[in-house]
């Protein structure tokens, strides 16, 4: 963009130095100044969270992972001073050093939550994001081949098209709100997997039926006309010449949806989220269909809950940053899978 | 499924389609697509059903509560406390003046004791008058405690109906006697009269025992509150007559009720008592939220696009869109952390730095307010208006820059006054749908925004940003766990919830209409 | 209650899993214990309580779970009543509505008395003050007052926090020190009383109103109210600490060995280590609850 730095006198086609030119490059400048700052300010974020976080995420011995940070359920902190020395245990192990030592006094202070780790969170989210994508994109994709290839253009589907777009921009806790109404309170179905997964995945619904139903349209109508033209019927025509060039687009939005489903809160807040269980979902179950009426434990809720209900200080800080180094972690590799995604499917379809 | 003899010329597949009670596989297929999206379409149709069938009988229910509330009398204890408002109106003034005469003190530089002896006449006065409302009060309390076992009554017994419809009325109907509590209640008139006058005769007494003050810039203030409170006892028998006017028996229209809900300025949950619910300190928080992040990620998200678009290098905007759209992945929560933890106390100990003293509302006394909620949406509003802006700028058509540029124009004037004017109508609904992704937010404001339900005080000029506030969002998320089924204040959240969702509907429906509205070159 | 309950969802349930993944699950059952309601229990004691029952319980060979949600008083006796829970941690006493509702349901409550706790009223370590009287608590949680320098020698507005409504504390504060009246509406309402201590100890014209357990906050200050410490004997705001049982209910007898495992002597060592005072000093603040 600049010019090469030949002094004026010797190229007289550069433009010469005025008020105006210098006014443009101060704007540029502006502009530019405008841009970088919003990227130093994520970097700022995600920097400040990678750092303390990864002091609760690695450890710099062997095996360089905090192994009980992330398979424990959270417990108590324990900080006391023995000999003038200041130790931090949790529950379990304080217990065990308790008794071997024959100590006897109680500790000093204790932090609800700040100790163990998160892993129910972890496995909370993970069944919550596998359940709700599974009935997002059953329906949501299905939807967006009927809506693109069968569905018979009028206002009718215009008038569907245009709603499902508008509810896609209706905030999350609404979703929650509806959720919990429906759901928890309505069919009695408590606070429990079930009711998130539904909530989530209604919530993602419109954005997966937009999406897939735009990388559908994506396809150049002469890959169908060919397909029918040879004689297909329009299940194949759609299996053979439509859905695998679709496909990338499809999968792209479902991760992002799979992002925005891990990352949101509000929604699970009172259809699917518990403070604290002790039993992995699997664990104590009574019979096979109360895996479904269990609430579990979530990252989101889990990292609300310790940022609003823990003081900030040197020891809670460990389960804070932590849980919002390992939640960040994980939406973010799903997030920069799409979006390395997209760029790759964007070069590759050019028709 | 359909095997290798599909390419067999003389294969006429149709008649070979298996048929599953007389209905071919097509029309099978074609079913099931279609169920799947009738069943999204149900689902999302449900979706609003629901939650409009929750909110509007809110205002059914609301209206029996105010009726119920007015008829048992509590509505009393509300017109005396107007009163008792009034008086704090006067104790405010009072505060006033002895704030300004320890400023003072602090600027000359007197240690606290020095400050809180030289003031202490003041201090004594200060007491003296505030003790003058303890009889109002006691009275506004004793009114109130009358009615507030027939008010429970009521409610209990509405809330009975609530639940059993199944059992007949007459099962729990022992009468409600409101006749009777109104007639105690107005038996109590005289003493409000009597406490009046004793008011009045007192507030003279002590108005004359004001200690002299030797700051004469404080003078007109004191002649003010002396002017004011002597107003006040003369305006004091007025308050009687109105409570001796009020009628508890009128009734309460629909309309009343929706008017307390859009235009009421108090949302106060009194769990012991009378819960009001006015939708105006909600609203307020939620757009003076929104419009702080607005007016922050405008420049950002639109100059960040333009520079991206139009003056950085190919290899610069690979890097920096993705980044930029990376924001959307972070979770609000995360954000919301980050400014509960360090974001919130940055701003605060930045505005306690001396040389800031200057900004208004420096320093800021509160760690969560709403600019702090602001700024955090600002960034999560950025991607969403950087991504669409880009979007709109990058769809102007090659001819525009072209033939710019052939008239003589530099680069930098094609920009700015040939391709964003083009792309404006995009840019301006990238902003609407960045207005629609900060006010449906929901965590950040939760943990940040400071949760005080209350009108931000917009007298304060450029320093409202730093009052906290409460949103829309925040409020539902923060009392929705607590609220029983079907009960007033559960319908009143989801009441709330309808509005949001209007609103949000309301912003993304003129997005779309002004991107359709005004499309170039396609 | 409960198996009516799963025959009602079995039913939503087939109607509603459209493929369903039959997981065929034959986990061996244990014993689970599901707590709900105030967060001054929950936040701080329950999960120590939790902790010393569940070593207990492995010390004999047995295991015990639990499960905890602590969003406030109201959601616990909402969700006993619902039968969403075995206990109900509750930080005052019923409310009107609630035993209403309960009769409906026909629950019968019991209330067990598990420990005592003062709210103390707390300031930012920098405040000159070292005592309210009740009467200026009221007016400055009620917003008769809005500035430090109406009661102090310092001036600037008053930041008053407030736990949310949810909570039994911000109930039973308004009833032992407003007189019922409503809060100011400046009051800012957090979601718990770490936090209140925490913006308390960040504003040095912050005043709040905490469980005992978090008033050892570096940064904040116990204010004495009409001259007494919250350890004090008569000090007018304390509360009772309850957990409620539904009686009508079977419950599986692993509740009831919490029930007493709590108020056991090694219980109440717990409910001291955090601060409360034991249900036994409840006969001297209360008496007329001991009658019962």
């Amino acid at each position: 963009m600049n010019p090469p730095s030949n002094s004026p006198e010797k190229n007289p086609f550069l433009p010469r130095p005025s008020a105006t030119r210098r006014a443009e490059k101060l704007v540029r400048w502006g502009l530019r100044g405008l841009t970088y700052f919003i990227l130093v300010c994520i970097c700022a974020i995600l920097l400040t969270i990678a750092v303390k976080g990864a002091r609760a995420v690695f450890v710099p011995h062997w095996p360089f992972i905090n192994v009980e940070f992330l398979t424990q359920a959270p417990e108590t902190l324990h900080v006391f001073e023995v000999n003038g020395q200041t130790y931090e245990l949790s529950d379990s192990q304080f217990r065990a050093t308790y008794e071997e030592q024959g100590l006897k006094s109680p500790p000093d202070r204790t932090y609800a939550h700040a100790g163990g780790g998160i892993f129910p969170a972890i496995i909370g989210t993970l069944l919550l994001v596998a359940g709700a994508m599974l009935i997002a994109m059953l329906l949501g994709v299905a939807s967006a081949i009927f809506l693109s290839e069968y569905g018979k253009r009028g206002p009718l589907l215009r008038l569907i098209r245009l709603s499902i777009l508008n509810l896609a921009g209706v905030p999350s806790i609404v979703y929650g709100l509806f959720g919990f109404g429906l759901f928890v309170i309505f069919l009695d179905w408590n606070i429990s997997l079930l009711a998130g997964w539904f909530t989530l995945a209604f919530m993602v619904l419109p954005v997966i039926i937009s999406a897939s139903e735009e990388a559908l349209r994506s396809v150049p109508t002469g890959f169908r006309e060919a397909s029918l033209a040879l004689g297909s019927t329009r299940w194949t025509m759609i299996r053979t010449s439509v859905l695998p060039y679709a496909l990338p687009g499809i999968l792209t939005s479902s991760i992002l949806g799979i992002a925005r489903v891990a990352g949101e809160t509000a929604p699970i807040m009172f259809t699917a989220a518990y403070l604290l269980r002790d039993q992995l979902p699997w664990e104590g179950l009574d019979h096979w269909y109360d895996f479904f009426f269990q609430g579990v434990m979530a990252l989101p809720y889990h990292l609300y809950v310790v940022s609003a209900k823990l003081p900030q200080n040197a020891y809670t800080e460990r389960m804070q940053y932590g849980t919002a180094f390992v939640f960040l972690a994980i939406v973010a590799v799903m997030a920069l899978t799409s979006i390395i995604l997209r760029i790759k499917i964007r070069s590759r379809h050019n028709w | 499924m359909d095997g290798p003899t599909a390419q067999s010329p003389l294969n006429l597949r149709r008649q070979r389609d298996p048929r599953v009670f007389g209905v071919d596989r097509q029309s099978l297929l074609k079913a099931f697509f279609g169920g799947n999206a009738i069943v999204a379409v149900i689902v999302l149709l449900l979706i609003t059903f629901f939650l409009f069938r929750e909110g509007l009988s809110f205002f059914p229910q609301y209206r029996e509560d105010m009726e119920l509330y007015r008829r048992s009398g509590m509505e009393y204890a509300s017109l005396v406390k107007q009163e008792h408002d009034r008086f704090n109106e006067l104790l405010g003034q009072l505060v006033d003046i002895r704030k300004r005469q320890i400023r003072q003190l602090e600027s000359e530089g007197k240690t606290r004791e020095e400050i809180a002896a030289l003031t202490a006449p003041m201090q004594a006065y200060f007491y003296d008058f505030s003790d003058l409302a303890i009889p109002l009060r006691d009275y506004q309390i004793a009114v109130r405690d009358l009615a507030a076992e027939t008010y429970k009554q009521a409610r209990m017994d509405a809330e009975q109906h609530r639940i059993d419809t199944t059992h007949t009325a007459d099962q729990h109907a022992h009468v409600i006697d409101y006749d009777g509590t109104i007639t105690q209640i107005k038996a109590t008139f005289p003493q409000l009269t009597a406490l009046n006058n004793q008011l009045e005769s007192d507030m003279l007494v002590v108005l004359r025992k004001f200690p002299p003050l030797e700051d004469p810039s404080l003078q007109p203030l004191v002649k003010a509150f002396r002017k004011d409170a002597i107003a006040f006892t003369a305006g004091l028998p007025h308050y009687g007559a109105t409570l001796a006017e009020w009628e508890p028996e009128r009734s309460v229209g629909l309309w009343e009720a929706l008017k307390t809900f859009l235009f009421g300025e108090q949302w106060i949950v009194n769990n012991n008592g009378h819960s009001l619910f006015g939708l105006l300190p909600l609203l307020t928080g939620s757009l003076l939220v929104t419009g702080i992040a607005i007016v922050l990620a405008l420049p950002f998200g639109v100059g960040a696009a333009i520079y991206t678009n139009q003056m950085a290098r190919r290899g610069e905007a690979g890097f920096i869109k993705p980044c930029i759209e990376f924001i959307t992945a972070i979770p609000s929560v995360v954000i919301g952390f980050f400014g509960i933890a360090v974001f919130g106390t940055l701003v605060r100990e930045l505005s306690g730095t001396p040389w800031l003293d200057w900004l208004p509302g420096f320093p800021i006394a509160e760690r969560l307010n709403a600019f702090t909620a602001g700024c955090l949406l600002a960034l999560m509003a950025i991607p969403t208006i950087f991504t669409l802006s880009e979007d709109a700028l990058s769809r102007v058509p090659r001819v525009y820059t072209e033939s710019s540029l052939a008239l003589g124009a530099t680069r930098f004037q094609t920009t700015m006054r040939i391709i964003v004017p083009t792309a404006v109508s995009g840019i301006v609904s990238a902003v609407l749908l960045g207005i629609g992704r900060v006010i449906g937010e929901t965590m950040v404001v939760l943990l940040c925004a400071g949760n005080r339900i209350r009108i931000p005080d917009f007298s304060e000029g450029l320093a409202t940003p730093f009052q906290p506030v409460h949103t829309m969002t925040g409020i539902i998320a923060q009392e929705m766990g607590e609220v029983a089924q079907g009960g007033i204040h559960y319908r009143a959240l989801f009441c709330v919830g309808v509005v949001l969702f209007l609103l949000t509907l309301l912003i993304n429906f003129a997005a779309q209409k002004i991107f359709r509205h005004t499309r170039v070159g396609e | 209650m409960k198996r009516l309950c799963h025959l009602a969802r079995l039913r939503a349930l087939s109607l509603f899993l459209l493929g369903g993944a039959a997981l065929a699950l034959t986990a061996g059952a244990s014993d689970k214990i599901v707590v709900k309601g105030s967060d001054t229990l929950g936040a701080k004691l329950m999960p120590r309580l939790k902790e010393e029952f569940i070593a207990i319980k492995k010390a004999k060979g047995e295991t015990v779970t639990f499960e905890i949600a602590a969003e406030g008083s109201r959601t616990g006796i909402a969700a006993i009543i619902d039968g969403k829970a075995d206990l109900a941690m509750s930080s005052r006493e019923l409310q009107s509505s609630e035993m209403s509702a309960a009769r409906a349901h026909g629950v019968n409550l019991k209330a067990i008395p598990v420990g005592v706790d003062g709210i103390a009223v707390i300031v930012n370590k920098d405040n000159p003050l070292d005592g309210l009287s009740l009467r200026e608590v009221e007016m400055i949680f009620t917003g008769d007052i809005d500035d430090w320098s109406a009661i102090s020698p310092v001036s600037g507005k008053i930041s008053t926090y407030t736990r949310n409504t949810s909570s039994g504390t911000y109930s039973l504060f308004q009833s032992l020190a407003l007189h019922r009246r409503d809060y100011s509406p400046f009051a800012q309402k957090l979601a718990g009383n770490e936090q209140i201590a925490a913006e308390v100890a960040h504003n040095p014209r912050g005043i709040g109103y905490v469980g005992l357990a978090y008033t050892h906050n570096p940064g904040v200050k116990v204010l004495a109210i009409d001259g007494m410490m919250p350890s004090n004997e008569s000090y007018p705001l304390a509360r009772p600490l309850y957990f409620y049982v539904n009686v009508n209910e079977e419950h599986p007898p692993v509740v009831q060995e919490f029930i007493d495992f709590i108020l056991s002597p090694e219980g109440q060592a717990v409910v001291e280590s955090v601060d409360f005072l034991p249900a036994s000093r409840l006969k001297e603040i209360y008496p007329e609850l001991a009658a019962d």
